[in-house]
């Protein structure tokens, strides 16, 4: 059937914006990413991908034709979360914390909890990121 | 006022920062908050106790972080930044224009122990800006797209000055919008706006329209009527379709063009044109001229300024947020809760080509909310000539649109032939049941329930 080998060869790719090895704080203006492979949930692969200079969309777009489908990023400006939504990426903004104990807790499904939130963001963004989480 | 501790121990200095409005922070060595004053916390809408140890990026999340952090260069440096513009983004995602200046903190042997930061909110001041300059955002509006920008941007070059505009675009691409920011953009912004589709009446009709007529010009002429160029006085007048105008009328507009006055109906003399006109046509008036069909002489006299508007397919990223304007309308209108697109349902509106533009979009938008009681819309509640697009246009994720696409098609598709059975329809794709789960909730599917299949007689 089509849909049966790409649907379920369970490979992902995530990318998690860095900055001095923890997420970066905004990622309209980020340049760094690391981009995760994986498959059932298995890292196969990680690398670090220097993100264009631009508007967050020439970040979003670049991101996209990389594969990712998933984002975990600090401060993303509404535009941004919206051209995100556009390009099929989840984003998961206003994330905070060192890059593997937020990569961790993406695993884990725990990146709602409050030691991963920016300050300031326990309302209005967190019911996004819920929504997104979902 | 309360005294706290501060490592800079002067208990009047904090005194002094609380009382006043611009927002002020501390930073040690390690880039950690050690103090954030009351305007900091009104700015910000952080917490002060949310602050305090935090890394001062995530906290004050500028449009400077990372790259340009103006502390972090005084730092460097020992020269102080004076009123430098950013913005920071906010918890709900919206920018926030404020200045910054910077000092570097020294501890009594002199020795550099942290950066004091200090900013401004300017959202005020950019309102007044826009206010007094007459409206940057031409209007209604608004657009991240390059392309567009070209058109904004001349749309209020031309706006100060009387010169005629010819506005080209495809059908539903916003030409009367347009017009209308022209006009509110420039000093005839208090006269009249007056449109006329020129295309929708035929020669008789629309003369009587344009120009008006005397009493007992015609039978049934019993009063005079003041047509649409008499309405506009010294306002604005929007030509719509002109491509579309007769040969006949085409040497009539002409001649008003020409000596920018016109006669009504059964009128003793001519009356002078004070309103600035703007044409606007979905056809390629150029090659009307090139096969006939229309006056060359009048071409001229229309194309002074052109705007190109582009069709919606060559600035999708505006796509979602004109989506999200339509949704907020429709819930005003409808007293609906709908908030927003699901993944799903967004990437397919940004794969479509919208040959209809922007009216288009507003239409698929008012028939999803006639499907959709409230949360998302989803991509059933979208018209099928959107979701059986093509994925593979020119948007970026092209090719993981269309991977998603057909997995979400695929699912959905075995679900309804199994009547909402899971296991049945996961054993169909040859998956086990956790896989098939996964799947669902990557994708973000909202399955229908389980029914029983009637089977037949």
């Amino acid at each position: 059937m089509f849909g049966t080998d790409i649907a379920f060869k369970q490979t992902m790719k995530i990318a998690l914006t860095m900055w001095q090895g923890r997420i970066a704080p905004v990622f309209d203006v980020s340049g760094r990413a690391l981009l995760v492979e994986l498959e059932d949930g298995r890292t196969l692969s990680e690398r670090e991908l220097e993100l264009p200079d631009g508007t967050p969309l020439d970040k979003l777009a670049f991101l996209a034709e990389a594969g990712v489908e998933e984002l975990v990023c600090g401060a993303m400006s509404r535009p941004a979360q919206l051209a995100a939504e556009g390009v099929g990426i989840k984003a998961h903004p206003f994330v905070a914390g060192e890059l593997k104990e937020v990569f961790q807790a993406w695993g884990d499904g725990a990146l709602l909890e409050p030691r991963f939130s920016m300050p300031g963001c326990r309302r209005g963004c967190c019911r996004r990121r819920r929504q997104n989480n979902n | 006022m309360a005294r706290r501790n501060d490592k800079n121990g002067d208990a009047s200095c904090l005194d002094i920062l609380e009382s006043i409005s611009d927002g002020v922070f501390t930073v040690d060595a390690a880039w950690k908050v050690t103090s954030f004053n009351r305007a900091a916390e009104a700015i910000t809408g952080i917490d002060r106790s949310e602050a305090l140890g935090r890394p001062c990026s995530e906290v004050f999340r500028s449009s400077m972080c990372e790259k340009d952090c103006a502390l972090r260069r005084t730092l460097a440096n020992g020269k102080p930044v004076i009123n430098q513009p950013c913005h920071i983004i906010d918890a709900e995602g919206r920018g926030v224009p404020i200045s910054v200046s910077t000092a570097v903190l020294r501890d009594q042997g002199g020795l550099v122990c942290g950066g004091a930061e200090t900013f401004r909110d300017l959202s005020e001041i950019e309102e007044l800006r826009q206010a007094l300059e007459g409206r940057h955002r031409v209007g209604e509006i608004v657009s991240d797209s390059p392309a567009m920008r070209d058109a904004v941007e001349l749309a209020k070059a031309v706006a100060a000055s009387a010169s005629t505009v010819l506005v080209q675009g495809e059908t539903g691409t916003g030409k009367e919008l347009l017009a209308r920011a022209i006009h509110s953009a420039g000093p005839r912004a208090a006269r009249p706006f007056v449109a006329v589709n020129c295309g929708a009446l035929p020669d008789s009709l629309l003369e009587s329209e344009l120009f008006g007529y005397k009493r007992g010009a015609f039978t049934g002429a019993d009063r005079d009527k003041p047509g649409r160029f008499a309405l506009a006085k010294d306002g604005t007048i929007f030509l719509d379709e002109i491509g579309e105008v007769s040969p006949s009328m085409q040497v009539r507009l002409l001649r008003v063009l020409q000596e920018r006055q016109f006669e009504p109906l059964g009128g003793n003399g001519p009356e002078p044109v004070a309103a600035r006109v703007v044409a606007a046509t979905n056809r390629d008036l150029a090659a009307l001229v090139k096969q006939g069909k229309f006056r060359e002489d009048l071409f001229y006299r229309v194309n002074v300024v052109r705007i190109d508007l582009p069709p919606l397919r060559r600035r999708k990223v505006d796509i979602p947020a004109l989506a999200e304007r339509f949704v907020a309308k429709f819930n005003r209108l409808q007293r609906k809760e709908v908030e927003g697109f699901s993944s799903e349902a967004l990437a397919a509106l940004m794969s479509h080509d919208w040959p209809g533009n922007i009216r288009e979009l507003e239409n698929a938008v008012e028939r999803a909310f006639a499907l959709c009681p409230g949360g998302r819309i989803e991509l059933r509640h979208l018209p099928g000539e959107i979701t059986g697009a093509s994925p593979m246009g020119d948007s970026p994720g092209g090719y993981r649109q269309t991977r998603r696409a057909a997995e979400t098609r695929g699912i959905l598709a075995a679900v309804e032939r199994h009547h909402g059975n899971r296991a049945a329809a996961a054993r169909e794709l040859g998956v086990d049941k956790t896989t098939f789960y996964r799947a669902v909730k990557r994708l973000g599917l909202d399955l229908p329930p389980p029914r029983v299949a009637k089977t037949p007689r």
